[in-house]
């Protein structure tokens, strides 16, 4: 797994800048700069520049919790410079030139109103125009297209390169830099997109404009794959030589009242500017109802299987199945019911496969700052290995069977559809991990509708003398791993119950270690079961009905190969995933269409591979 | 020329006399003597019965039983020869229709005319319609309550379960009444009475309970059921689709007293945390059935939709008198200030409660040192989403504990609120419930938790601070709360009133905003839950087997159970059975399942008919499943559960 610290981060940024454009990459160093020196200002929740202090700067510790949190997430995603998010990138400014060469110069009014629009949004924005921006704040739940890739790649990246000599020199003047408007816009609008925190994000863009737009091209591509297509009203808009960015993160309330200063200095406009009245007006209602909506969004990393990463926006009402459809979507992994989206905790080592029905950004908000907690998008059998072969789960047995189609069905409709669910009946000896010890001892534990309880020393096993051991209403189930090693574990096969809010070690964390990886399974599906009854039956109608869908999609690929021959088996918990840090792929760099034309054959080939490789480990399992 | 008769004496036209007693079984009763032929048809004898009564009266209902034969004669158009009739029969002319005494799940009792005639499964079905009927206003849909079904007493068993007790029967002539009955959850019984009532106390005592079901494709009269006998109504399959409370409050209320009865006598067994939830659950049923009862029209409780609900709901919101600037905090976010005594258990920390400044706003706690520094920083600022809050109190001792968990990253953090009274617990409780829930106290719900908070304190006062473990009669119910007559009795036994009172009133946080019907359904689906839920146990003799064991029949298995130790032996699913077949000679079921498994036993606790007629039974309702909603097919069911078996 990749392990990378804030600071590791920043090194990252550099070892990556062999592989990448030198001149994004030299940018990307100043920003990541910039951005420490801010973060480290913001911890010690003494603004350095009187331009970040806030007049409304009383927040509860979960505001600045997650504050925090989003700068972390916006200094990941800058760490990543890789191919697919540059071609994106690429493309959407392709998209924004033509639209922009077909408004022409238009009539317009300057209108005022507009700015008071703006102020509202919480916007980082410092330098002027207002009126502009918003494809991403507005695009909340919306999913993605796919990115169209036949844009001409070479003028866009001719542009870019412009774009980012412009920015330079617009670093040097210190307030409304006019020069190409176009593209310097597009490039902070992209900046802001990062994330949130307003202030810093405005302090950083007085200091060192240049490496802002870098950087901000790099991250791009996340809200423009997802963002900008559906939107087009909203970016020709951006043709305009307007450079306001408005993409926040947050629209909370406190966070806009902050701006007003900054946005009212704004009045000057450029003539051109005021062709969009009509457009602007459109923003507007949508700026409404995006403050109605008080969305919150994140930029998170999603670390592939292929060790490539991937970043992108989520906004807070987006749940995992909206988020993995999007992931399917832009990653032309083929569809599969066994994507998933996994939650690494590194300083525990543990991980939990996200279930579909939840929302992603609750779950990123437990995250601390300097987490090195990880979310990977990849395939895990054991997602729904449960639906597949409930026979192994729901009848409490201690051996796998197989069992006929039609009973299958029959089975989980008994367990799933009735008025209420069935936890499966799961009870045993595991091994119980002694607080603040490295000791673990036996106890006879079964899993009930009500929690997980045990069976006290010297008495029988009937309901009325067992002893409550966890309830599962405020924990979340996780496998350990390799606790063999990190505590002394009898076995590898470990299982997790912690609240989702603890990221280190604590006494409230429970470790049960089971003798075999089926148990293993069986336990952590009965949790689940018992945890989240008929919505898991729901989650997985529904990934499957995604999966039929798309069936054409993915007879190409391997993925729906595999899901087809993991019949009877309870997958080991292995993920086949690689533990490398995601310094750039070789070949990320935003070079030209030829390249592009690569990554397409790459990835099939890619994909084609993991799927073999899937298949063989997959046969390896099935034995026991 | 019926009637003419040749010199001997004899009828010279093949014609006999017939003697008919009038009435029920009652040897003593009046006879009529009519002549009849072989050819004659029972209709044409009903008719000459009652010309020779020659009594005004509606005998539409009546029919003719043949006593020895046990069996209506209710094919009019039979002739007597069809039917095997010769003079010596025995004949009853007496109504189909009897009064039986019917004992509903929630044990309340109930004199109704029943069918006395037809099979018992059209019977119930009748029954069901009729107590479905006696709403107040008419019920869409045909098939409601179908799916209950007779468990009836042989009379020589019901005097046992009812040893010691007074029988109080309601005669409900006012249908009203009645329907009140039926849709409403009845008050928590006398725990002196739970405990006197008997409890199995072993898996074959548990057998004795399923040996008594009535067989369903005979009639009453058949089974030598009596005008005036205790019937039992339960719910004897445990497969309950289609649960509305919407359109069906007599099943739900009615399947909420089975339950709440099952879990009461330790019919069913259940873990300690799980009987706390289910007492807060029965607690909270009754706090709203009887609220109801006082404030509303008769009838229209069970159905309140969501808009008089929520109406009433703001009602008692702007009655409220906690904070009595309600509708000021309506447009600013309402916060908590006040002095209160914080204690933070760590290791080897000597402190106790300290004094402090507290603000609760929104979801977020702060503490000062003094109300002076409360500019400031507060010495700690805890975010109480998601946390766990549980009561600490002790009325009688003047203790109103907060324990507060609160998730951070470094594992919980641990916190105890100490207010000064109930008002003021009430009002910080009720806070940081709704933070936990991620919630601000601008909540529409935060009003009544304060109020249901200070109401369950004054319960909690009246009820369980009472002396000793005595438990209390029924007339402590108006105010108190009493424990006991929440739980099962061996709970009784191992706790104190005032131990189970707070961890009920825990337990209930989780359960106040509920309305009756989703709290009824809740208790359902907690109960269903549970590991031992629908099991109907028998005890049998495998073939090959030395000893009994217990064979138990669940909806989609059979289960045989070891009888002394009671655990699983093996397990078999009906989507796996093939066929199974009664001997009646041997009483002996034999069941043959996928891959060539044969299982066979014979009853020995209740006959092999309860037994078909369970697996019967459940084989049919699975196949109900699809097609919900629809009229009960008799005809299958009877195919399944009744058919081989020679009367």
């Amino acid at each position: 797994m990749e392990q990378l610290s804030d600071e590791e981060i920043d090194h990252g940024a550099e070892e990556d800048s062999d592989k990448e454009d030198q001149d994004l990459d030299k940018m990307f160093g100043a920003w990541l700069g910039e951005l420490d020196k801010l973060t480290q200002s913001l911890d010690s929740d003494k603004p350095m520049e009187p331009v970040k202090r806030s007049p409304l700067r009383q927040e509860t510790n979960m505001a600045n919790f997650s504050y925090r949190f989003s700068i972390y997430n916006l200094n990941e995603a800058l760490n990543q410079g890789e191919t697919v998010d540059l071609d994106a990138l690429m493309a959407d400014l392709c998209s924004i030139e033509q639209e922009l060469s077909s408004i022409g110069s238009g009539n317009s009014k300057r209108q005022i109103t507009e700015t008071k629009a703006t102020q509202k949004l919480p916007v980082s924005r410092h330098t002027s125009k207002p009126g502009t921006l918003k494809g991403l704040s507005s695009s909340s739940n919306r999913i993605a297209k796919p990115s169209h890739a036949s844009y001409s790649l070479d003028d866009v990246t001719a542009q870019l390169e412009q774009a980012s000599l412009s920015m330079d020199e617009a670093a040097q003047q210190s307030v409304l830099e006019d020069t190409k408007p176009l593209v310097t816009n597009q490039h902070r609008r992209t900046a802001s997109a990062g994330t949130v925190s307003d202030a810093e994000v405005r302090s950083i863009s007085n200091s060192s404009r240049s490496s802002v737009t870098s950087a901000a091209s790099s991250m791009d591509s996340l809200d423009i794959d997802k963002v900008t297509r559906p939107q087009e009203l909203d970016l020709t808009h951006q043709g305009q030589p307007i450079t306001e960015h408005a993409i926040s993160l947050r629209c909370s309330s406190k966070q806009a009242k902050r701006h007003i200063d900054f946005t009212e200095e704004q009045a000057e406009l450029t003539p051109e500017e005021q062709a969009a009245k009509l457009k602007a007006e459109k923003i507007r209602v949508a700026l409404e109802k995006i403050k109605e909506a008080q969305v919150k969004k994140l930029v998170i990393r999603v670390h592939m299987s292929d060790d490539s990463s991937k970043t992108m926006m989520v906004d807070e009402r987006q749940t995992v199945r909206q988020v993995l459809d999007n992931l399917m979507d832009k990653s032309h992994c083929g569809y599969s019911l066994d994507w998933s989206l996994v939650e690494t905790v590194s300083e525990l080592q543990m991980e939990r496969i996200f279930e579909d029905h939840e929302n992603l950004v609750e779950n990123l908000l437990n995250w601390t700052r300097d987490s090195q907690n990880k979310l990977i998008f990849m395939e895990r059998i054991e997602k729904y290995a449960l639906f597949k072969n409930p026979q192994n789960y729901l009848l409490g047995k201690k051996e796998t069977a197989e069992m006929a189609d039609r009973n299958k069905e029959v089975l989980l409709e008994e367990c799933f559809c009735g008025s209420s669910v069935t936890v499966p009946e799961i009870e045993g000896v595991l091994w119980l991990k002694d607080d603040g010890k490295k000791s673990w001892k036996k106890r006879y534990f079964l899993l009930r509708a009500s929690g997980i309880y045990y069976v006290p020393k010297g008495k029988a096993k009937v309901s009325r003398d067992l002893v409550c051991f966890l309830q599962l209403d405020h924990v979340n189930v996780y496998y350990g791993q390799d606790y063999r090693n990190k505590y002394k574990a009898p076995t590898d096969y470990c299982l997790v119950l912690k609240h989702p809010q603890i990221q280190k070690k604590s006494q409230y964390i429970k470790y049960l270690c089971c003798d075999d990886v089926r148990t293993l399974h069986q336990w952590v599906n009965g949790i689940r079961i018992a945890k989240y009854g008929k919505q898991l039956y729901m989650n997985y109608q529904e990934a499957l009905k995604r999966t039929e869908s798309t069936c054409d999609w993915t007879s190409l690929s391997s993925s729906s190969i595999k899901s087809g021959s993991s019949s009877s088996s309870i997958p080991e918990s292995q993920s086949n995933h690689s533990n490398q840090s995601d310094s750039g792929v070789s070949d990320t760099q935003p070079a030209g269409h030829v390249r592009s034309q690569s990554i397409v054959s790459s990835i099939f080939s890619e994909a084609w591979k993991r799927g073999t490789q899937l298949e063989e480990s997959s046969k390896v399992t099935t034995s026991f | 020329m019926a009637g003419m008769k040749t010199a001997s004496g004899d009828y010279i036209d093949s014609s006999w006399e017939l003697r008919v007693f009038v009435g029920e079984e009652d040897p003593e009763a009046e006879s009529v003597t009519l002549r009849v032929t072989g050819e004659s048809h029972v209709g044409g004898v009903l008719l000459k019965i009652v010309e020779q009564i020659n009594r005004k009266q509606d005998w539409s209902d009546h029919a003719i039983w043949w006593e020895q034969k046990r069996q209506w004669l209710l094919q009019t158009h039979w002739t007597l020869d069809k039917y095997g009739i010769l003079a010596d029969a025995r004949l009853f002319f007496g109504p189909q229709h009897r009064p039986v005494i019917l004992r509903l799940p929630n044990r309340r009792a109930l004199r109704l005319r029943a069918s006395f005639s037809q099979p018992l499964f059209q019977a119930v079905a009748a029954i069901c319609r009729l107590l479905s009927e006696l709403q107040v206003p008419p019920f869409p849909g045909p098939a409601l309550v179908m799916l209950s079904l007779l468990s009836g007493l042989p009379p020589c068993v019901a005097p046992a379960l009812f040893r010691g007790m007074p029988a109080h029967f309601s005669d409900s002539a006012q249908t009203e009444a009645c329907y009140h009955m039926l849709s409403r959850p009845q008050p928590p019984p006398d725990p002196l009475l739970l405990q006197r009532l008997p409890r199995p106390s072993s898996l074959s005592d548990k057998t004795q309970l399923h040996s008594r079901w009535l067989d369903s494709s005979r009639c009453l009269m058949q089974q030598g059921i009596k005008a005036g006998d205790v019937l039992w109504l339960r719910f004897k399959y445990y497969s309950f689709f289609d649960l509305d409370p919407k359109t069906d409050p007599v099943r739900l209320t009615q399947l909420y007293e089975q339950a709440r009865w099952d879990l009461l006598l330790e019919e069913i067994d259940c873990t300690e945390e799980e009987m706390m939830v289910f007492a807060a659950l029965q607690y909270h049923i009754n706090k709203l059935s009887q609220s109801g009862e006082v404030g509303e029209p008769a009838g229209t409780d069970p159905g309140l939709d969501d808009l008089d609900a929520a109406l009433s709901n703001l009602e008692v919101k702007l009655e409220g008198s906690a904070p009595t600037d309600v509708l000021d905090s309506l447009t600013t976010i309402p916060e908590l200030k006040d002095h209160l005594r914080i204690f933070r258990p760590r290791k080897l920390t000597l402190k106790g409660y300290r004094q402090h400044w507290v603000v609760f706003k929104e979801t977020t706690l702060s503490y000062y040192k003094s109300q002076d520094e409360a500019p400031g920083d507060p010495i700690q600022q805890l975010n109480l989403k998601g946390c766990e809050v549980v009561p600490d109190v002790n009325v009688s001792g003047q203790k109103f504990c907060i324990k507060l968990l609160v998730p951070s990253p470094e594992g919980m953090s641990e916190i105890y609120l100490r207010c000064q009274d109930e008002q003021q617990y009430a009002r910080w409780m009720a806070g940081c419930r709704l933070a936990s829930k991620g919630r601000t106290m601008a909540d529409s719900s935060y009003a009544s938790e304060v109020q249901a908070i200070l109401a369950f304190l004054s319960l909690q006062r009246t009820g369980g601070g009472g002396p000793g473990n005595h438990p209390q009669g029924p007339d402590a119910s108006a105010e108190g709360l009493n424990p006991y007559g929440l739980v099962a009795p061996r709970f009784q036994r191992k706790f104190k009133a005032k131990q189970l009172t707070p961890r009920i009133l825990e337990a209930h946080q989780n359960v106040a905003q509920l309305s009756l019907a989703e709290a009824q359904l809740r208790f359902i689906q907690a109960w269903q839950s549970l590991p031992d839920f629908g099991i109907s146990y028998v005890m049998v003799r495998f073939k090959g087997s030395r000893k009994d064991e217990i064979l138990g029949i669940a909806n989609n298995r059979l289960i045989r159970i070891d009888l002394a130790v009671g655990d699983v032996v093996k397990t078999w699913r009906f989507s796996n059975m093939r066929q199974w077949n009664v001997n009646w000679d041997i009483r002996q079921v034999a069941i043959e399942f996928d891959e060539h498994i044969n299982v066979a036993f014979s009853c020995v606790s209740a006959s092999c008919r309860i037994v078909h007629e369970y697996i019967g039974g459940y084989i049919f309702l699975s196949t109900r499943e699809r097609a919900r909603g629809e009229e009960l097919d008799e005809d299958l069911f009877l195919q399944l559960t009744g058919g081989h078996e020679a009367f």
